[in-house]
């Protein structure tokens, strides 16, 4: 077990360890020799002494020299580019069709280790400066964010803190803090697996994305990016570059509920993303979108209709949840069987509508419970 | 550890070692002794690794230099639980990209059965597939991914056969891996029939995976007079030694084994970090070059057996206070496909299916049932947490039966004058220690 996370998450966000900051770090261990308790202690027990870095510690930093790609390599060639700017990147990615882009390599690097797929031709986004920018602006005369596709989780999480709450909560339960350290947006949307997490929250919230290439670059809703399982919207000369999220409106409420087996560092069985307003006593801009119930991350256009200007009553999410059944007609696997999934989507509209109809009453299950 | 039990007087030395760790310097600052030499209660101390493993300096077997020419195995496993093996094609994985050797059964020059205690794990399935992930063949290439890779191209005829995985009803059939031993003291049966009252129950204990932090990894290093070096993460090294000169067919003195620095054991290097070190050899002795075996994780969690998950019941005969005055209790330890420790680990939850309590006139008996799943071994407590457990969940249901405390239950039952001879004979000493660790815990605490 070791505390290297805590350790760059103290270098990164320099501020006074607390309990759920170091649970953070600690999360993605697997202490086996001592158990957890001495370890919180001895942690939390740092800051009352003075720090004094010991002699044996080796405090320079790697050195980076990206790596730019043979002039004149043939494309079926072994390769490992890193490019630092957008068009060099595209440039590749038309050069190369079939290497495959890593960022943080949390999903890519099983492939090798576990389906031994060989992986002989790599382009690393991550030093490429377009894709690592949050920026503040308006996009289909919404204001919102545009965010880099190598923005990672961790560098998003102030910006999810400050505007959507719930999101940044989801965060705390996606991999662990070593994965949301490395794990990137532009890669888990571009990865399009039916469980991804980010994606249904996305549908959501109306996000777009944007796809660039050697001759300039589109948007799309994120809804139409996604087309089957592990299928996109992506030319094979194409790369995502960005991602737009809006920004919610002042009475807008989003509420993410992921549920899987274990509480922190486990995929999905199921996660539900709810979007809407009350005004005039009726559901508004109701969007509500699944994953880990069809092949890719979906809105539930029935469900939405069936709430869509209704007022909030059990009737109409009862209405809801049959929508809901007709809708989808999710898998089994081993993290749950279709009428597990079934049950348990069902289950987050009747929280969805016990949220609702007892007011100022936050239904925000932390710890344990879910 | 050097542990300062001792000092002599004269020693000058001892005295300037002793006087450094009292200033904390030194190069016995770690020890945690006062200046009688006593050693201190509370005291922490550093690992005498703690730096390396912090900077990643530490040399676990994975990290072991090896020269250019070093071969990389990887194992066939039997992806089904139980069967017969009928064919082998392995034509394809010899000519696969890299690969140097490969081996089945018929190239292990000495002993084929690597059996720690008893007999009964083949180093390779001869006909008979006894659990999902027993080891087929092994090949070595110049990598470990062209050693994998060429893993995938073997075909495997196997005449597959239900697999028997219910140790509750093997046990019935009387399928086990050894005989069912019996602890018994009294008439537990007139007890029983003469009791006040009578409670039972039964409950069933999970397995455990080790996970330790360094998987199963050896190095194996041909030397002069056809003997081998064997680096090995490995909680019993000597029988590795045994193990590997048998396979050979070598003297012991011809196999020198290394274990720098664990990784994590808790059992699950005791009897089962053997078979990589026995592959690895005969490969090291036909070709002459180092070789590194280190299982992929999930082929690790397939091949190596786990805690041994139990089934147990009581019957148990009690007053009206709920003192136990006799019982028949019965473990059933899921043991997997061979021996391994098994009967020791039984043995160990029979012997601690009284813990802290007189059980009066009582039988225990257990079972070591066979199973087709990995052989599971040897995991902290080995077999006393499950025996343990089932008297435990005996304490609770009493104490929902009379309506009483658990916890005064488990003191009226405790081991005491009168009352102190275990179901197995043994005269308990010290018996106030329960009573007193007891209260004084139920005093102090929150």
């Amino acid at each position: 077990m070791s505390l290297f996370t805590l350790h760059s998450q103290q270098q990164q966000r320099p501020a006074p360890l607390t309990p759920e900051r170091l649970e953070a770090a600690l999360g993605g261990n697997l202490c086996r020799c001592t158990g957890y308790r001495p370890i919180r202690d001895a942690a939390l027990s740092m800051q009352e002494s003075s720090w004094k870095a010991p002699q044996w510690i080796d405090a320079s930093q790697p050195a980076h020299t990206p790596l730019t790609a043979p002039q004149s390599a043939e494309a079926n060639t072994d390769l490992f580019a890193q490019p630092t700017t957008l068009s060099q990147l595209t440039e590749l990615r038309r050069h190369y069709p079939s290497a495959r882009l890593v960022a943080g390599a949390t999903d890519l690097w099983l492939e090798n280790t576990q389906r031994l797929a060989l992986l002989n031709q790599l382009i690393d986004v991550t030093r490429v400066d377009e894709l690592r920018h949050i920026e503040e602006s308006i996009f289909d005369e919404q204001p919102g964010w545009w965010v880099g596709a190598g923005v990672t989780y961790s560098q998003l999480e102030p910006l999810l803190e400050t505007h959507y709450p719930a999101f940044a909560h989801l965060l705390h339960r996606l991999g662990s803090q070593q994965v949301r350290n490395r794990g990137t947006l532009g890669g888990n949307i571009a990865n399009a697996s039916p469980i991804g997490d980010t994606p249904p929250v996305l549908l959501a919230l109306n996000a777009w994305v944007e796809l660039a290439n050697q001759d300039g670059s589109r948007a799309l809703p994120l809804s139409d990016f996604l087309l089957d399982y592990k299928k996109t919207a992506l030319a094979a000369d194409e790369v995502v570059s960005r991602i737009f999220i809006p920004q919610l409106a002042d009475d807008a409420v989003l509420k993410v509920w992921k549920l899987s087996k274990r509480r922190e560092d486990d995929i999905s069985a199921v996660l539900g993303a709810f979007h809407y307003r009350i005004g005039d006593g009726v559901m508004q801009d109701v969007r509500i979108s699944f994953g880990g119930m069809a092949a890719i991350p979906k809105r539930a256009l029935q469900t939405e209709a069936a709430l869509t200007g209704q007022p909030i009553a059990k009737e109409n999410f009862q209405a809801a949840q049959r929508a809901l059944s007709e809708e989808f007609q999710p898998m089994s696997d081993v993290r749950g069987t279709q009428h597990y999934r079934h049950q348990v989507a069902a289950n987050l509209l009747e929280r969805l509508y016990l949220s609702l109809s007892v007011p100022n009453q936050e239904v925000m299950l932390h710890a344990y419970a879910h | 550890m050097r542990t300062l039990t001792k000092l002599d007087g004269d020693s000058s030395r001892a005295r300037r070692e002793l006087h450094d760790h009292i200033q904390g310097s030194g190069p016995l600052a770690r020890h945690t002794v006062d200046s009688h030499g006593q050693r201190q209660a509370g005291a922490s101390s550093f690992h005498e690794s703690a730096e390396k493993h912090v900077t990643g300096k530490a040399t676990y077997i994975d990290d072991i230099k090896t020269p250019q020419d070093a071969l990389h195995v990887a194992l066939g496993l039997s992806p089904v639980a139980h069967g017969t093996l009928t064919k082998l094609e392995l034509d394809a994985v010899r000519q696969a990209p890299g690969v140097v050797d490969v081996i089945t059964l018929h190239d292990v020059p000495g002993h084929t059965d690597i059996g720690p205690v008893f007999p009964g794990d083949p180093i390779f399935v001869d006909q008979e597939i006894s659990y999902a992930g027993q080891c087929l063949f092994a090949v070595a290439a110049t990598s470990l991914q062209a050693a994998r890779q060429a893993v995938k191209l073997a075909t495997l005829h196997i005449d597959e056969q239900p697999a028997s995985l219910d140790p509750v009803a093997a046990a019935g059939r009387q399928e086990v891996v050894r005989p069912t031993h019996v602890q018994e003291r009294g008439d537990w049966q007139t007890t029983l029939q003469q009791a006040e009252q009578t409670i039972e129950g039964e409950l069933f204990i999970g397995g455990q995976e080790h996970f330790y932090l360094e998987g199963q990894a050896c190095i194996v290093v041909p030397t002069e007079d056809e003997g081998v070096m064997v680096h090995t993460s490995n909680q019993h090294p000597s029988e590795t030694q045994k193990l590997v000169a048998e396979v050979l067919g070598i003297p012991f003195h011809a196999v020198t084994v290394e274990v720098r620095r664990m990784g994590g054991g808790f059992g699950g290097k005791e009897t089962q970090a053997s078979p990589w070190a026995c592959i690895a050899a005969i490969i090291a002795r036909r070709t002459g070059k180092a070789t590194r075996l280190r299982l992929p994780r999930s082929e690790d969690m397939r091949a190596t057996g786990k805690r041994h998950p139990f089934h147990n019941r009581y019957q148990l005969a009690i007053d009206a206070q709920g003192v136990i005055k006799g019982g028949d209790i019965t473990v059933i330890g899921d043991c997997g496909y061979s021996p391994d420790l098994s009967d020791a680990i039984v043995d160990r939850a029979m012997f601690h299916a009284d813990n802290a309590y007189s059980l009066g006139d009582a039988r225990v008996t257990g079972h070591r049932a066979k199973t087709h799943t990995a052989s599971n071994t040897a995991f902290r407590g080995f077999g006393g947490p499950q025996g343990m457990m089932i008297i435990e969940a005996a304490m609770d249901d009493i104490a929902r039966r009379v309506g009483e405390d658990p916890l005064t239950i488990r003191k009226r039952n405790f081991y005491r004058e009168g009352r102190d001879t275990t179901h197995y004979g043994q005269q308990v000493d010290q018996k106030q220690l329960l009573h007193t660790l007891v209260d004084t815990l139920e005093t102090s605490s929150d």
